[in-house]
């Protein structure tokens, strides 16, 4: 799964720790989830989504792999 | 969500200043160990013993309250690298129960209460062990 959360973020202009303290979690976990080395929960798909007023879809997108 | 189940990233830790309680605790056991050979060269064998499996207990109760106690934010990543450490952790159980039979069997000596407490003491360390190096992988 690959995202576009780091593009997301610099267009708001906030910083990992930031949105980390938005969601609830920790600066780590947005870290990885930039990384992709770990893909989150729906539910913390939606929280990101909502940060940044747009869609899951449009920040998670599915690789053929997937 | 109004459907989403509240313990669902639950595991029932113990509160994040349980680290530093299970750290003091540790540190404290290990001292007491190190001093005891110094300071009771006059004591009775029978003490000494109790002091130290007393010793070695509080050591043990240490690290599992740092083991089992909350980060300091503790999410839904942490809860995914908990689960890979305790399933990991679990695999050295079974494989030190299968193969530690083979040993006593081959050395001719039945376990300890010592070698059981070490062997706790080993299980907890190994899960600390891959939970920390995971977290640190995943940075």
């Amino acid at each position: 799964m690959k995202n576009s959360l780091k593009v997301e973020r610099a267009k708001l202009n906030i910083t990992q720790q930031e949105l980390a303290d938005k969601i609830n979690v920790s600066r780590q976990t947005i870290n990885s989830i930039e990384a992709d080395r770990y893909v989150p929960s729906t539910i913390l798909a939606i929280k990101i989504s909502n940060v940044f007023n747009t869609t899951v879809n449009s920040i998670f997108k599915l690789e053929a792999e997937d | 969500m109004k459907n989403t189940p509240k313990n669902q990233f639950c595991l029932g830790l113990l509160p994040n200043y349980f680290k530093k309680v299970g750290l003091v605790i540790s540190i404290a056991a290990i001292i007491a160990q190190i001093s005891l050979v110094y300071i009771s060269q006059n004591e009775p064998h029978s003490l000494k013993e109790i002091i130290k499996t007393i010793c070695s207990s509080l050591f043990t109760v240490g690290l599992f309250f740092f083991a089992f106690s909350k980060e300091k934010v503790e999410d839904e990543m942490n809860y995914f690298i908990r689960m890979r450490s305790m399933a990991s952790t679990l695999l050295f159980v079974i494989i030190t129960g299968i193969l530690s039979p083979i040993l006593y069997l081959v050395f001719n000596e039945a376990p300890t209460i010592r070698e059981t407490q070490g062997f706790a003491t080993t299980v907890i360390l190994q899960y600390i062990a891959t939970f920390y190096i995971q977290k640190m992988m995943k940075k």
